[in-house]
């Protein structure tokens, strides 16, 4: 008795076994480690033809269909739509797509009886088997049709309740094909069957059928199947695989679960499982998957996994020894941090720059043309209203603690964010180039820091600028008041004053230029200690990066070889189908693209690498 | 007391109106050669004054008072010396009256 119980539900279900069947058949001689039981179920007589034992034809008479049509409680079929049994005579070529009658005609008593015994029996062999744990079950079919969709999650919560009947446990799968979305009321029913198995798999919901031997209900909250396989059948570039490779390829996903695995892959996929919850965070039931990611699951998950480490770790290479050099001169191409005249100029630009010059310009050019006939006190209301606007521009210098205010501490915000980012930006291109060293990044990060902590801004310098132009501006508003006094300029004043106003225009545009550049000291000041901060980090965090990168190389390499051994061993006992699969990249041999979606091979090639 | 002619006083009168002319014309001469204006304006008035003073003064001494008011030797030297003493009178007018910037009163360089 075989430790797997493979059902074929509906007529893909069927067809898939005869798949595997055929296949074990062509596998005819070799040792193997056990059969695989096999049940097909369907409610087609043509579909299921001969099989004999393994098969189960599941129908019902005209007498009872109209019996249920006219009295569904009898049948506890209050739930069907009346319509489906209406007029119908003795079902003996399916449900034509019908998933309401394909649950009826398994939920009749006569034929659940059918299926409980044949699955007790299966049951009760396998207990009485030395030695035997938990059998497997697969259950394959489609789920657009009306017998496999209609029947797929009773069925699983039948087989459960015959397995607690026998006092067996049992890890309960289902394979289901699914059509293309293409495919109009296919797609339908295949969108109603999952939809159904995933509110069952829900534990907030409950299932209650009348599934036992006596016809009571059975309730229940766990999901009607520990694990659904969806078999796709569209690749990940749209095209659609026809249905009998689909079968082909269930069959021999089947094959190679059950009579392919020596217990390594079980281990495997048990543990993967185990990584995954019943509900996401979402509350979503988690039981689903699909057949691609199972299928490279094992081995060549292991195999693409070694690969891709390997590529991680060559491409590595030039960021620990990378030999190409770099200066912080690019670093701060685009962002003069060294220069200290440069970054005055950032940081007034906005509020003290040329465009905004005129604005604090026009108290004086809207005078001008009457300023040489003014009087000292209209001259010192016009000084004073410039004086105004600049300190209202500078506003709160930024102090210990405390953050500036004002357009300047803003352009400051706006200044430092450029700084970063366009450092950041060198550093990605650096990074991203080939050859560079994540420890030369690192230390022309370093050497930056230092230039950056050791730089020191021309305060004196600029303060003295400053408190020579604000010296002319006072002497000129001066002169003004003495030209109106002075005894000799009898005649003159006015081209005096006018050559005053000239000069104060000069005077007050150099002044504005330097209580700007004066008054930014402090916020370049503090600007470079953030920057600073931020640069630190970064050669911190690269230099931690190459060092980490470093002691892993060895050990990813040590892991790559590992798992390439295991590989490769496996590959001489002839466990693996892997070099029948084409793997897309030949230059790449074992390298898979992006999407799940493997090539499958044909049974030609798949076929020596079950010679076991 | 001489008697001067109707065109003795027209020269007299066009000389001072030349003189004007030549204060303006010294001060702003002095005014584009030396900058900034605030610091040079006052010397640059007290410059053209005292050079029209001057040539003004020279022009009544050498020319006008010889030609149309002359009266003797002992005029001409008198005028002479007063010449020396309006000239001098006047710088030293000028020269205390030269416009000064007060200190600042907390006591800082200007």
């Amino acid at each position: 008795m075989s430790d797997t119980l493979v059902v074929g539900l509906g007529g893909v279900g069927v067809a898939t076994c005869r798949r595997l069947i055929e296949r074990l058949q062509g596998l005819g001689g070799r040792d193997f480690g056990g059969e695989i039981d096999l049940l097909l179920l369907d409610t087609d007589r043509t579909v299921l033809g001969a099989e004999g034992d393994r098969a189960l034809f599941l129908t019902a008479s005209a007498a009872v269909l109209d019996a249920a049509y006219r009295n569904p409680e009898r049948f506890q079929s209050e739930w069907l739509n009346p319509e489906v049994l209406r007029g119908r005579r003795s079902i003996e070529s399916g449900t034509q797509c019908s998933r309401g009658l394909g649950r009826f005609l398994l939920l009749l008593p006569e034929n659940r009886e059918l299926v409980r015994d044949k699955l007790a029996s299966w049951f009760r062999a396998r207990r009485g088997s030395p030695g035997q744990t938990a059998g497997c079950v697969y259950v394959v079919s489609s789920c657009a049709g009306g017998t496999g969709g209609g029947q797929i999650c009773d069925l699983g919560y039948l087989i459960q309740d015959v397995a607690a009947t026998c006092g067996a446990s049992v890890d309960l799968r289902a394979l289901l094909i699914t059509p293309s979305h293409h495919r109009g009321a296919q797609s339908v029913a295949a969108f109603s069957t999952l939809t159904e198995l995933h509110y069952f798999c829900d534990p907030h919901t409950r299932y209650r059928a009348a599934l036992s031997s006596d016809s009571s209900l059975v309730e229940t909250r766990i999901p009607p199947y520990r694990r659904i396989l969806l078999q796709t059948s569209l690749t990940t570039d749209g095209t659609e695989i026809p249905l009998p490779e689909l079968q082909e390829q269930a069959g021999v996903y089947l094959l190679a679960v059950t009579e392919g695995d020596t217990g390594v892959w079980g281990g495997e996929r048990a543990r993967r499982e185990a990584e995954t919850h019943w509900l996401d965070s979402d509350a979503n039931p988690q039981p689903f998957s699909t057949m691609g990611i199972s299928w490279l699951e094992f081995p060549e998950e292991r195999l693409a996994s070694a690969v891709y480490r390997n590529l991680v770790r060559r491409s590595v290479y030039p960021w620990l020894q990378g030999d190409v050099p770099i200066s912080a001169s690019e670093l701060t191409a685009g962002a003069p941090m060294a220069d200290s005249e440069a970054m005055a100029t950032m940081m007034v630009d906005a509020v003290g720059g040329p465009q905004a010059q005129e604005e604090y310009l026009r108290p004086v050019r809207t005078r001008l043309p009457w300023l040489p006939r003014g009087t000292a006190g209209q001259w010192k209301a016009m000084d004073q209203e410039i004086e105004l606007s600049l300190r209202q521009t500078v506003g709160r210098a930024p102090t210990q603690g405390q953050t500036g205010q004002g357009p300047m501490a803003e352009r400051f915000d706006t200044v430092r964010g450029e700084l970063v980012a366009g450092l950041r930006r060198q550093c990605e291109v650096w990074l991203r180039r080939d050859g560079v060293s994540l420890e030369r990044v690192a230390r022309v990060l370093n050497e930056l820091a230092t230039e950056l902590r050791t730089r020191t801004d021309p305060v004196a310098a600029w303060g003295e600028a400053w408190e020579a132009s604000d010296l002319s501006r006072k002497r000129i508003l001066w002169a003004v008041d003495a030209a109106g006094r002075d005894p000799f300029l009898l005649f003159f004043r006015r081209p005096a004053k006018r050559r005053l106003a000239m000069e104060y225009e000069r005077t007050i545009a150099q002044h504005i230029r330097n209580q700007f550049r004066s008054q930014s000291t402090p916020y370049l000041r503090e600007l470079r200690a953030q920057v600073l901060e931020v640069v630190r980090t970064w050669a911190g965090r690269i230099g931690e990066l190459g060092g980490l990168l470093a002691r892993l190389s060895r050990s990813m390499a040590d892991y790559e070889s590992a798992l390439l051994e295991k590989l490769r061993r496996e590959e001489e006992d002839r466990r693996l189908i892997l070099g029948a699969l084409h793997l897309p990249g030949a230059e790449t041999p074992y390298v898979a693209n992006s999407g799940w979606h493997l090539p499958y091979c044909t049974a030609e090639e798949e076929m020596p690498r079950f010679r076991i | 007391m001489p008697q001067i002619s109707e065109w003795g006083y027209g020269i007299l009168a066009a000389s001072l109106v030349v003189a004007v002319l030549v204060d303006g014309l010294i001060f702003r001469t002095v005014l584009e050669l030396l900058r900034p204006a605030s610091r040079w304006t006052f010397l640059a008035a007290r410059v053209g004054k005292l050079a029209s003073l001057g040539f003004w003064l020279y022009f009544i001494q050498s020319f006008w008072y010889p030609q149309y008011a002359a009266d003797g030797g002992r005029a001409a030297e008198a005028l002479k010396i007063s010449t020396m003493a309006i000239l001098g009178g006047a710088a030293l007018v000028a020269l205390v009256s030269h416009p000064r910037m007060p200190r600042p009163k907390d006591g800082s360089h200007v």
